[in-house]
């Protein structure tokens, strides 16, 4: 099961185990798990969307 | 009927018939504690034919935690230790592997080295078993843009439930770092 929770210091675990869903933990689809790994998508008030500052890319200043 | 024996000679073949109807064969042992179905032979079974998961206590069970850039930890440079994410793992035996990555938040002066690994508390150090550690020959040249390198695989075979954290240190001086990765984990046997 893929799913994301929010930490207490308010960072976003994604996981992936086969363990029952903890509580608050929001599940995710295969697609969702892998926007939100690459960092170019943040879950914010439930909401997947675009990171308004994603990873650079290599050369970027 | 309590019991039922399959006996013949030491060479035979021992085949169950597929069922009358379309359907799964399965065979089914006790799932009593102790029980051990033991091959001195070689072992043949397919995979999974698709994308899904072991269950817990399975071989093959898979276990993840990542931290992505969106939500990168302060590691700072000052060669604290200092948890990225963790994952735990209940008993058995365990490969364990990860990622970690980092990049500077600030003008870095100077950046000694960085090392990352799975540890059990936050007591990493470059001995640990299965580190890994990044010396840059040029600091110039990741003050703008994260260094990122892989943990190796370890093998962590518990006996209890256990946490295994991705701890990451980096040191230099100047500015400061932050730092994001994934550990995980494959129940080997």
């Amino acid at each position: 099961m893929k799913y994301a929770i929010i930490r207490e210091d308010g960072k976003t675990e994604i996981r992936e185990d086969s363990y029952p869903l903890q509580t608050g933990a929001i599940e995710l689809t295969n697609i969702e798990y892998d926007q939100l790994c690459s960092g170019q998508y943040i879950l914010s008030n439930g909401q997947i969307i675009v990171n308004p500052n994603p990873p650079k890319e290599l050369g970027a200043a | 009927m309590s019991s039922v024996v399959i006996a013949g000679d030491t060479s035979g073949t021992v085949t169950l018939s597929a069922p009358a109807v379309s359907g799964t064969t399965t065979l089914t042992l006790p799932a009593t504690t102790g029980t051990v179905l033991t091959n001195a032979s070689q072992l043949v079974g397919t995979g999974t034919a698709t994308n899904d998961s072991a269950a817990a206590g399975y071989v093959g069970e898979y276990v993840a935690s990542t931290i992505a850039y969106g939500s990168a930890v302060t590691t700072g440079v000052a060669g604290t230790n200092t948890s990225i994410t963790s994952i735990s793992l209940t008993a058995g035996d365990w490969d364990v592997s990860g990622v970690f990555t980092f990049e500077g938040t600030g003008a870095i002066s100077t950046l000694n080295w960085a090392m990352a690994g799975g540890a059990s508390s936050l007591s990493l150090t470059s001995a640990t078993q299965g580190v890994a550690i990044v010396t840059p020959m040029n600091n110039a040249v990741w003050t703008l843009v994260g260094i990122g390198f892989a943990i190796p695989t370890l093998r962590w075979s518990v006996s209890s439930t256990t946490t295994v954290y991705l701890v990451a240190r980096v040191a230099g001086s100047g500015g400061g770092t932050i730092g994001w990765g994934q550990i995980r984990a494959r129940r080997i046997r």
